[in-house]
């Protein structure tokens, strides 16, 4: 088997036929990227996962890893898994019960005496932690060490690329943090393409770089993560009113006394509940538009600590049945922010209003506005 | 004993072995397809595969005979369409033996299959295992345990099936002693032979021995397979860490 000294791109466009749905996809992920799936149950996300691994069918289409195709319809080349090696990784894990977790890391290598370019085992397992349970048998461990065992498997298998179809499912939420911790230094480390799955956006704020967004099986948008993911018409698809805008800044000040962090964004400070990402660390900042309040001037008697410049630029109707109002705006970029210039601005805010409010305030585009939210309505993820 | 009783033990042994032999892929075979295929007309074939174990024994040897051998001994379906005709030993003996013997393999076989979680052998092969190499290192040593507990149930099986082989041997050699497999020989000896009680004793005895190390060999095999099945099945959120 000859081997590609360098990780290479992932390139997959594919037309699959599932039972009433007929799915048309394409997307690319860079070694060291994540794109992310993302889109409602039964939009074909994990069966686009499971074609480009090879282990379901296809239509048409092509999958390449840098210029080689691993599959291409019109050239009548179709590779197997193992020649693919494009590694799935879901929820259950999937180890193999009747070897114990040094075997089942070890079966990509030795288990079918292969040698190949591959990150060291030993580097993998003291990242992982896993030193004190080679001997155990996959069903003495917890599910978090099963999904770090599976996530070892897969990487010391030396993949081309890593399927993530919802990893962290079956992990009990208050364990999930750490473990996405660790998955989020996956593409750093290991230079792969990462395409991920996951029903959980925070997950996907964490992770992805680009998003895909899939509605029964035709992609609805695509493009880089904090433009698609602040797109209110397609997150309040996705989220209803959990929708919200994505911010990308960066931490500035801790304020030990209150317990409160100040995140630079284009230049404005936002304040938000203290969070344990170090002065200098990228974050990103969820508020959902429905927390999200418009005001002429900046108001002097609110608990509000948030009150961030802009412009409108759109004004539109949201909601099932055009019920409520979405008010999209762009935060202006402070003059003095030089030093936050390498953070892209851009990516649209929106507030979710009453069409009365709207009309008694007289919004329309290009007007001035000061958007409020609380501290407690923020989110706050590390973003690599 | 005697060459009577000897004789009988061993071509009781053959016909087992050999039925096996024949039994074993078959059973394994339909096992496969039953647990992890799903297709419109699926509960004819299982109906069809577990209907012996459904039927009087001697019914079985009344359809073999009908199909194949022809009452008499004059030949069945099986002659006007080839010009052959089923003989007692050993295709008949054999043959009576595996449909007794198939139905068992795949009851014990289905549900053993049906628990191994179908997505082992997919991440094996995007792990860079071949079809062959996922095959040997991940179903194999998955399934044997069961795969063995199904064998020693099927020798017992074939080795006592005694109600289809006692009608063919009545029909295809009426008169015939001797040469014959175990429990036919027991009730031959029984009925036809001066000290047959002693004959008896000697096979029944040989018979209990084989049937317990088999069916302990089937136990074990089954036990080890079930430990795997509930490790599985536990409710994995609630174990302890202890890292």
């Amino acid at each position: 088997m000859s081997e590609q000294a360098l990780p290479r791109t992932l390139s997959v466009e594919l037309r699959l036929q599932q039972p009433g749905l007929d799915i048309r996809a394409q997307f690319r992920v860079l070694p060291g990227k994540v794109c992310a799936l993302v889109g409602r149950t039964g939009s074909g996300k994990s069966a686009l996962l499971k074609a480009a691994a090879g282990l379901m069918p296809a239509k048409g289409g092509r999958i390449a890893l840098g210029t080689d195709a691993v599959y291409d319809s019109a050239a009548r080349v179709n590779k197997p898994p193992h020649e693919r090696r494009i590694t799935w990784l879901d929820g259950h894990t999937h180890l193999f019960p009747h070897l114990n977790v040094k075997a089942n890391l070890q079966y990509g290598i030795k288990g079918l005496g292969i040698t190949r370019r591959a990150p060291e085992f030993e580097k993998v397992v003291s990242w992982l932690d896993l030193s004190s349970l080679l001997n155990r048998r996959p069903e003495a461990l917890t599910v978090s060490q099963r999904v770090k065992v599976a996530l070892g498997r897969a990487l010391i298998s030396g993949p081309n690329a890593l399927l993530l179809d919802d990893p962290l499912g079956e992990v009990p939420a208050h364990e999930q943090e750490a473990l996405l911790e660790l998955l989020a230094e996956v593409p750093d480390r290991f230079k792969v393409p990462v395409v991920l799955v996951s029903p959980r956006m925070n997950e996907v704020i964490r992770l992805a770089d680009e998003v895909v967004i899939l509605h029964e099986g035709r992609m609805a948008s695509a493009g880089p993560a904090a433009q698609i993911l602040s797109d209110v018409s397609l997150s309040t698809f996705l989220e209803g009113v959990h929708a919200g805008s994505v911010l990308e800044g960066e931490v500035k000040r801790h304020d030990i006394d209150w317990l409160l962090s100040e995140v630079d964004v284009s230049g404005q400070r936002v304040t938000v509940p203290a969070t344990l990402h170090p002065v200098g660390s990228k974050v990103r900042l969820k508020v959902r538009a429905r927390d999200v309040t418009l005001h002429r001037a900046v108001p002097t008697d609110t608990s509000c600590s948030n009150h961030l410049r802009g412009r409108i630029t759109q004004i539109m109707l949201a909601g099932e049945h055009g019920t409520y109002g979405a008010v999209g705006m762009e935060l202006d970029r402070a003059l003095d922010a030089a030093d936050s210039s390498q953070v892209k601005a851009g990516a649209p805010i929106w507030a979710l209003l009453t069409r009365k409010s709207i009309q008694k305030m007289g919004w329309a585009p290009g007007q001035p506005v000061v958007l409020g939210f609380k501290a407690m309505a923020t989110t706050v993820s590390a973003w690599h | 004993m005697s060459s009577f009783e000897l004789e009988a033990l061993s071509l009781s042994l053959q016909v087992a072995v050999i039925t096996l032999l024949i039994s074993t892929p078959l059973a394994v075979v339909l096992a496969t397809v039953m647990a992890r295929t799903a297709w419109r007309g699926k509960v004819v074939l299982d109906t069809l595969i577990l209907l012996p174990m459904g039927l009087p024994p001697a019914v079985i040897g009344f359809g073999l005979l009908i199909g194949l051998g022809g009452v008499g001994g004059n030949g069945g379906w099986l002659h006007s369409w080839t010009g052959y005709s089923l003989s007692f030993y050993p295709a008949g003996a054999i043959i009576a033996a595996s449909v007794m013997t198939v139905p068992l393999m795949v009851r014990i076989l289905r549900p053993a299959f049906e628990a191994t979680d179908p997505m082992l052998l997919p991440v094996a092969r995007t792990l860079g295992a071949s079809r062959w190499q996922g095959w040997w290192t991940i179903t194999l040593p998955l399934v044997w345990p069961a795969v063995a507990s199904a064998m020693a149930l099927g020798l017992t099986a074939a080795w006592g099936e005694s109600g289809a082989t006692l009608v063919l041997a009545a029909t295809l050699r009426p008169h015939h002693i001797g040469d014959t497999t175990a429990p036919v020989a027991l009730v031959q000896a029984l009925l036809n032979q001066q000290d047959g009680e002693d004959a008896a004793w000697h096979l029944a005895l040989v018979s209990l021995l084989i049937a317990m190390a088999a069916i302990a060999i089937s136990e074990w095999g089954r036990q080890r397979w079930r430990r795997r099945w509930q490790a599985r099945l536990r409710p994995v959120g609630l174990s302890v860490s202890t890292t």
